[in-house]
C-alpha cells in the first residue's frame, strides 16, 4: 500500500500534459560498436592480466549502459520546450530574437537533445527542416537565444513537433512529440518619401455611389440570427420567421458609407508580390493621413471569397496585413478578380485596386460593371 | 524591440531559410564559463591524478600526496582556462611552457632523483615478480626519496596534465588519452600490485565523462567558419554549451563509478577475488618479453637474428625468442651415405670473449689450426690406396637464403669458398665411415683450445661440481649431455641477455634454459674447463631420417657424387632443401688420432616449444589459463579437455590456417560488398529530395564513364566513340565543355542564366564539393533545354536550403537516365 503511494506521489511530479508521450527508442550502432569495442577491450584487458582494476572497470561499465538508458528515458518525459520570438511583428532586416526555452523538471541531463525544427514563411510557403542541437541541465529552463534578420515580408512560422534525447553514452535515442508553434509578422516599413494621392478624388469618383433601391444600401447579408430590441425593421426576414414561428433578423456588413473599397491585387511571383505589398503599403499609410478609410479585399482561394478588412489607422493597416499573410501567396492571387468582384459584389459600380502594371506598382479605379 | 540590422553579413551567418538569416552569437559556446573551465579541469585533474597517482599508490611508494594533488589541481585549472579567450590561449601556453622549463631546470637534481626513486621501487617489484637477481638499480642523487619523489610527481603531474589538455580540450580525444594513461596502471597491475580504489575512480570518471563528452558530440571546441558551414549544410544547429549540464553529468558518472566499486568490493572483495597463482597464457607467454624489456629496454624487444635460426656467426645474446620460418636455407645434392647427422660448418669459434658474448678467431695460429685438414689427407689417401671402408663424396650447395658463408662438410679439403645466395658450389670430401684412418692428427700449436676465461672460471667450476663432471672425455661428454637434458630445459624463447650479464655465466646460472648456442658455447667452456681441447662450431646439421622423409631423388648418375664404401645399402643422388630450423651450433673437441670432430651436447628439442609460435597458439591461449610460475611447461595432456586448446589444434596446421583465412577472405567480400549496398540503399532511403537527385546524379556519372571506358576500348585502334560527336553536339555545349574550372562554367551558366546569382553566391561562399566540375564529364545527348534543366535542378538541389518538388525530381532523374542509357 505505502509502495503504491510512492508511485502516486511519483508519478504527480511530472506535469499533466508530458504524461503518456508517445516515445520510440532508437539505437545509433556506431555509438554502440564503440561502446563494445571499449567494453571488450577492458574485459579483455581483466581477462589477460586478471586485474582487479580491470574488473571493477568492466563492473563501472556494464553498470554505465543500463543506468545511462534509463535516465534518457526518464528525462525525455520531463521534458518541455518552448518556442517564442521576441515581438509578433517586425520590420524587413530587422535583428529579432528567437527563443527556445526548454524545462527539465527532472534531476537527469542530457548533453544532446535534437529538436526538428520547421521555420519557413507560410505567406510565400517556403519552408526548410533544422536539427536543434541542445544540451539540457538539470532541473532548469534554460532559454536558447538564436538572432534572426529577417528580409522577406511574410509571416515566419517556427515549429517543433518532434524532439529526441540521446543518453549519456549517445546509443540510444528517445524520440518524443511535442507542440510548439509560433509566429512572427514581417510588416513593410514605413517609409515618409513616397507621396500619394488617390486619384481623381478631388472629382468625386472615389466616393461610392449608392442607388436608393429599395432594400439595397450596398450591403452584404453575413449571417441571419433572431431578432433583438433595436433592430431595423427592414431587415427583418420575413419568410423564413414565419417558416420558424420566430422573428429573424438578417445581419448586413456594408461596404459602402464613407469607406473605400480597395482591392489588393497580388501577382503570383514572390519579387512582385512583395514589391506590391510594400509599395501599396506606403500609399495607404499615405491616404490614411489624409484621414481616409478604407475596406480592404483580398483573395482568398481556399475560402473562395474575398477577405474584408477595415482599415482605418496604421494599426488596423499593419492588422490587415498580418491577416493577409495567414493565407499563402498563391491562395491570395487570381487572374479572375474582377470577374470575382462583379460576383460577389454586383452593386459596386467602382472601386480602387493596388496592382502591379507594366513593373510599377498603381492605385487604380476600376470600374465594376 | 527588434533593431534594424545595417551591419555586412558575416562569414558565419546561415540562412535558415528563404529571407531568414541567422545571425552568429547562437553557435558559439561559451567558453568561458566557470562550469565549463571547472569540468575540463576535472577531465585533466582526473586522468593525471589517477593514473599517475594509482601507480605510485600500488607499489606503496610514499610522497606528499597533498603536494601532488594540488599540483595537479592548479595545473588543471591552470590548462583549462587557456580556452578563455584566445589572447590568453597564445600567451598562456607560453607561459606554462617557461614555467615547465625553468622548473625542470632548477628542480633537475630533485626530479631525476625521484624518477630514479620510483624507478628503483618498481625495478624492486618488478625483479620480485620475475623471480630475477638481475635488479636494475639506479643512482639517487638526493638522499630525502620522500621529498625527491614528492617533487618529481609534481611536476609530471605539471607535464602530465600539459600533455592531456591538448589531447581531449579540444576534441575530446579519449583514445589517445585513455591509452597511455592506462599504460601507468598497467605496470603494477602487470606486476600484480593493484592500485588503490580511489585513484581507479578517479581514472574512470575522468576518462568516462570524457568518452561521453565526445559520443555527444560535446567536444569543448569553438566552431571555425567551416564547421558552421558544414553543420548548415546538414541543416544543424548546434546549441551553445551548457556547463551545467556537464557538470550533471561528471557527477552522475563519478557517482556511478563510486557506487558500482563500492559493491565491487562489497560483493567480491580485492584480497580472494582471484587466485594469485592463476595467469593467464598470453600473459605467461608475455612475461619473457616483459622480462627482457625490463632488463634490456627497448632493444630487449629487438630479436637480432630471427632469420638464422638466432645464429650468426659466433655472435651470443642477441635472440630473445627464434622465430622459425622453415623457409629453405640451404639445398643439397649428394649421394647419402649414413644413418648419422650430417654438419655443415660455417663458423668455428676459438676464444670466448666474455661480457662482448662472443666467439673470436682473431688468432692467426688458431685460424689456420681451425680449418686444418690433415684428417681429411689421411682418409683421401686411406681411400686412393684403395683400402676398404673408405670413401669419396661430392657435395653440392645451393644457397637459396642463407647467410654467405662457407657451409664445409666434415673432412673436405676445400676451404674459405663463400657461397653468395643464388649461387652454389661443390665440395669434395672424405666421409668418415666406420674406421679410423691409420696415423695421428697435428698436434695444436696453440693453447687456445683450453682457454677458460677468467670471468667463466667461477661459474663453469661450481658447474662442473654440480653436474659431476669426471672421467674420460667421452663420459664427461656423455654425462654434460644427460645433465642438460634433464636440468636445461631447451627452448627457442630463451629471452635475450641482459645488459651487462655474461651470455654464458648468465646461462648456466640464472637462465638454465637456451636453444644451442647456449649449450655449445657453454660446453666448450666446460670441456676446455675438464681439460679437453674444445671449440665453438655453427652451420648447420642436417638428420638422416629428415634426409630419408623429406628428400627427393635425381636423375644424376651416383657415380659422379659418391665412389666407395657406404653405411647405407641402396644409395642414389638425393636433392634435399635444408629449412632455417636446421641453423645448429655444436661443440669439435679434438682427438689426438682422429683430429677435430663434433660433438652433440644440444638436448632433443620438443614440438610443444615450435607450436608456441604460432599465431594461432596465440590466439587460443586467449582462452586459456596457464599457472605461475611462468617457468612451467604448458600441460598438453589437458589439451583435449580445454575448448581453447581445441581452437588451436584445429588452426596450428599452416595448411588449414591458410584454407581458413582464404575462406574468410572470401566470404568477408561478398559481405562487405552486401553491406555498403546496404549502407547506401538506407542512406538513399533517408535522404532528401535534393540528396536523392545528387546521389542518382553521381551514379549515372559512374555509369556513363564506365560506359565511355567501356566504348574506348572497344574503339581502340581508330574508331570513334560513338557518344563522342554527340558530345560537341552545338558551339555554346562545347565552349562550355572547354571551360575548367568551376568559376568559369559558373560564370557561363550565370551568363546564360542557367544558374541565379544567388545560388552563385551562395556557392562560392561555402566552397561546397561541387556538382558542376563534374559537367565536363556529362555527356550531351539530350536537347539544350533539357541539359539546362537538369543542371539548374541540380544546382537547386547542391546549392539550395529549400528541397526540389517531386516533378521536379522525377522529371531531372528521367533526363539522367536517358543520358545514362
Amino acid at each position: 500500500m505505502h509502495r503504491i503511494d510512492r508511485k502516486k506521489t511519483r508519478r504527480n511530479k511530472i506535469p499533466a500534459n508530458l504524461e503518456g508521450k508517445n516515445k520510440k527508442v532508437h539505437i545509433s550502432v556506431l555509438h554502440l560498436t564503440a561502446f563494445l569495442l571499449v567494453y571488450l577491450s577492458v574485459a579483455l584487458l581483466f581477462l589477460i592480466f586478471r586485474g582487479y582494476t580491470f574488473l571493477v572497470m568492466w563492473m563501472i561499465l556494464t553498470a554505465l549502459l543500463p543506468c545511462s538508458f534509463c535516465m534518457a528515458w526518464q528525462l525525455a518525459d520531463r521534458v518541455e520546450g518552448n518556442i517564442f520570438p521576441e515581438t509578433e511583428i517586425a520590420r524587413p532586416g530587422d535583428a529579432v530574437e528567437l527563443t527556445v526555452s526548454v524545462h527539465n523538471s527532472s534531476y537527469f541531463a542530457t548533453l544532446r537533445s535534437t529538436w526538428l525544427l520547421h521555420i519557413g514563411n507560410s505567406f510565400y510557403e517556403t519552408y526548410d527542416e533544422h536539427k536543434l542541437i541542445l544540451a539540457i541541465p538539470p532541473r532548469q529552463t534554460r532559454p536558447f537565444p538564436m538572432h534572426l534578420v529577417l528580409n522577406d515580408l511574410g509571416r515566419i512560422v517556427f515549429t517543433c513537433h518532434t524532439y529526441s534525447v540521446s543518453d549519456l553514452l549517445g546509443i540510444f535515442t528517445i524520440c518524443s512529440d511535442c507542440d510548439m508553434e509560433s509566429c512572427l509578422y514581417i510588416l513593410p516599413r514605413p517609409e515618409n518619401s513616397v507621396r500619394t494621392s488617390l486619384p481623381e478624388a478631388h472629382s468625386g469618383v472615389a466616393e461610392l455611389s449608392e442607388h436608393s433601391r429599395k432594400g439595397n444600401d450596398h450591403s452584404e447579408i453575413s449571417d441571419i440570427r433572431t431578432y433583438h430590441t433595436g433592430d431595423r425593421l427592414k431587415d427583418i426576414h420575413w419568410k423564413l420567421s414565419a417558416k420558424n414561428r420566430e422573428l429573424m433578423v438578417k445581419e448586413r456588413v456594408s461596404l459602402s458609407g464613407s469607406e473605400h473599397v480597395l482591392l489588393f491585387d497580388l501577382p503570383r511571383q514572390k519579387t512582385d508580390a512583395e514589391r506590391l505589398l510594400t509599395e501599396g503599403y506606403q500609399q495607404i499609410r499615405q491616404l490614411l493621413d489624409t484621414h481616409l478609410t478604407f475596406r480592404l479585399l483580398v483573395w482568398n482561394q481556399r475560402h473562395f471569397s474575398f477577405d474584408i478588412h477595415s482599415v482605418g489607422c496604421l494599426a488596423d493597416l499593419d492588422h490587415a496585413y498580418c491577416q493577409i499573410y495567414c493565407t499563402s501567396l498563391p491562395s491570395r492571387s487570381s487572374d479572375l478578380l474582377h470577374q470575382y468582384m462583379r460576383n460577389c459584389y454586383p452593386q459596386l459600380e467602382t472601386y480602387l485596386c493596388i496592382t502591379l502594371k507594366e513593373e510599377a506598382v498603381q492605385l487604380e479605379i476600376w470600374s465594376n460593371g | 524591440m527588434a533593431k534594424k540590422v545595417t551591419k555586412k553579413k558575416k562569414q558565419t551567418d546561415r540562412i535558415l531559410s528563404e529571407g531568414i538569416l541567422l545571425t552568429d552569437g547562437f553557435d558559439t559556446p561559451r567558453e568561458g564559463t566557470l562550469s565549463n573551465l571547472l569540468v575540463r579541469a576535472f577531465f585533466l585533474f582526473a586522468i593525471v591524478a589517477g593514473s599517475l597517482g594509482g601507480m605510485l599508490s600500488a607499489f606503496h611508494i610514499s610522497y606528499a600526496k597533498w603536494a601532488f594533488f594540488l599540483t595537479a589541481l592548479l595545473a588543471a585549472l591552470y590548462c583549462a582556462s587557456l580556452y578563455v579567450s584566445v589572447w590568453w590561449e597564445n600567451i598562456g601556453y607560453v607561459l606554462l611552457f617557461i614555467l615547465a622549463m625553468y622548473t625542470g631546470l632548477s628542480l633537475r637534481t630533485y626530479i631525476s632523483s625521484g624518477f630514479y626513486g620510483i624507478l628503483n621501487d618498481i625495478s624492486a617489484s618488478a625483479s620480485l615478480f620475475f623471480a630475477s637477481d638481475a635488479q636494475v638499480n639506479y643512482v639517487e642523487q638526493v638522499e630525502n626519496r620522500f621529498l625527491t619523489i614528492s617533487v618529481a610527481m609534481c611536476y609530471f603531474a605539471l607535464i602530465g596534465c600539459t600533455i592531456a589538455n591538448g589531447l581531449i580540450s579540444r576534441k575530446s580525444k579519449y583514445f589517445a588519452v585513455s591509452v597511455p594513461a592506462l599504460f601507468f596502471l598497467l605496470v603494477p597491475i602487470y606486476l600484480e600490485h593493484e592500485p588503490a580504489a580511489g585513484y581507479v575512480i578517479l581514472f574512470c570518471a575522468g576518462i568516462l565523462t570524457v568518452y561521453i563528452h565526445r559520443q555527444n558530440r560535446y567536444a569543448c571546441h569553438k566552431p571555425n567558419a567551416k564547421t558552421l558551414q558544414k553543420a548548415g549544410k546538414k541543416h544543424i544547429l548546434s546549441g551553445n554549451f551548457s556547463g551545467s549540464a556537464a557538470v550533471s553529468a561528471l557527477l552522475t558518472v563519478t557517482i556511478l563509478c563510486t557506487i558500482t566499486a563500492a559493491l565491487a568490493g562489497l560483493f567480491y572483495p580485492k584480497e580472494g577475488a582471484f587466485p594469485k597463482k592463476t595467469q593467464s597464457a598470453v600473459k605467461l607467454k608475455s612475461m619473457d618479453t616483459m622480462e627482457n624489456f625490463y632488463l634490456l629496454g627497448v632493444m630487449g624487444l629487438i630479436n637480432f637474428y630471427p632469420s638464422t635460426g638466432g645464429l650468426k656467426s659466433g655472435r651470443l645474446g642477441g635472440v630473445s625468442s627464434v622465430r622459425l620460418d622453415y623457409e629453405t636455407d640451404l639445398k643439397l645434392e649428394f649421394v647419402p651415405y649414413t644413418y648419422d647427422r650430417i654438419y655443415l660448418k660455417s663458423f668455428t669459434g676459438a676464444e670466448y670473449l666474455p661480457y662482448e658474448n662472443r666467439w673470436s678467431i682473431d688468432d692467426r695460429t688458431a685460424y689456420v689450426e681451425s680449418w686444418k685438414h690433415d684428417t681429411a689427407d689421411r682418409l683421401e689417401a686411406a681411400f686412393r690406396s684403395g683400402a676398404e671402408g673408405y670413401a669419396k663424396g661430392v657435395l653440392k650447395i645451393t644457397n637459396v637464403a642463407a647467410m654467405t658463408g662457407v657451409y664445409l662438410p666434415y673432412y673436405s679439403k676445400a676451404s674459405g669458398v663463400m657461397i653468395r645466395p643464388g649461387t652454389d658450389t661443390t665440395y669434395p670430401f672424405f666421409p668418415l665411415l666406420e674406421r679410423i684412418p691409420e696415423g695421428s692428427a697435428d698436434p695444436l700449436v696453440s693453447g687456445l683450445w683450453l682457454d677458460v676465461p677468467e670471468e667463466n672460471r667461477e661459474a663453469v667450476a661450481a658447474f662442473c661440481k654440480e653436474a659431476g663432471l669426471s672421467g674420460s672425455p667421452e663420459e664427461i661428454v656423455t654425462k654434460l649431455r644427460s645433465y642438460f637434458q634433464a636440468e636445461f630445459p631447451y627452448t627457442l624463447s630463451p629471452g635475450a641477455t641482459p645488459r651487462r650479464k655474461d651470455f654464458i655465466n648468465y646461462f648456466l646460472t640464472t637462465k638454465r634454459k637456451g636453444y644451442c648456442a647456449h649449450y655449445a658455447s657453454s660446453a666448450v667452456l666446460i670441456l676446455r674447463y675438464m681439460g679437453i681441447p674444445a671449440r665453438y662450431a655453427e652451420g648447420y646439421a642436417v638428420d638422416a631420417v629428415e634426409i630419408a622423409e623429406d628428400a627427393r631423388r635425381t636423375e644424376a648418375n651416383v657415380s659422379d657424387y659418391y665412389e666407395g664404401a657406404s653405411l647405407l645399402p641402396q644409395s642414389s643422388v638425393v636433392s634435399y632443401d635444408v629449412p632455417d630450423a636446421s641453423a645448429h651450433a655444436w661443440v669439435e673437441i679434438y682427438d689426438e688420432n682422429l683430429g677435430w670432430y663434433p660433438v652433440e651436447v644440444t638436448p632433443s628439442r620438443t614440438d610443444t616449444e615450435e607450436n608456441q609460435n604460432s599465431i594461432w597458439s596465440l590466439f587460443a591461449s586467449l582462452f586459456r589459463s596457464g599457472e605461475y610460475p611462468h617457468l612451467a611447461d604448458i600441460d598438453t595432456e589437458d589439451n583435449n579437455a580445454n575448448p581453447g586448446n581445441v581452437i588451436m589444434d584445429a588452426l596450428q596446421s599452416s595448411t588449414s590456417g591458410i584454407v581458413f583465412v582464404l575462406m574468410l577472405a572470401l566470404l568477408t567480400a561478398p559481405v562487405w560488398l552486401a553491406v555498403r549496398r546496404a549502407i547506401a540503399w538506407y542512406r538513399y532511403r533517408h535522404a532528401s529530395l535534393n540528396e536523392k537527385l545528387l546521389i542518382r546524379y553521381r551514379r549515372m556519372l559512374r555509369k556513363v564513364e564506365r560506359k565511355c571506358r567501356r566504348h574506348r576500348h572497344s574503339d581502340a585502334g581508330g574508331g570513334q566513340s560513338s557518344l563522342k560527336p554527340d558530345m560537341h553536339q552545338n558551339a555554346d555545349d562545347k565552349e562550355l565543355r572547354e571551360l575548367k574550372n568551376f568559376e568559369e562554367q559558373a560564370a557561363w551558366l550565370s551568363k546564360h542564366n542557367v544558374i541565379t546569382q544567388e545560388n552563385l553566391l551562395r556557392r562560392l561562399s561555402w566552397e561546397e564539393p561541387s556538382v558542376l566540375p563534374h559537367l565536363s564529364k556529362f555527356p550531351i545527348q539530350q536537347e539544350k533545354a533539357q541539359l539546362e534543366f537538369l543542371i539548374h535542378t541540380l544546382n537547386e538541389a547542391a546549392f539550395s536550403s529549400r528541397d526540389i518538388s517531386l516533378e521536379a525530381f522525377e522529371e531531372a532523374c528521367r533526363i539522367m537516365n536517358d543520358a545514362a542509357h
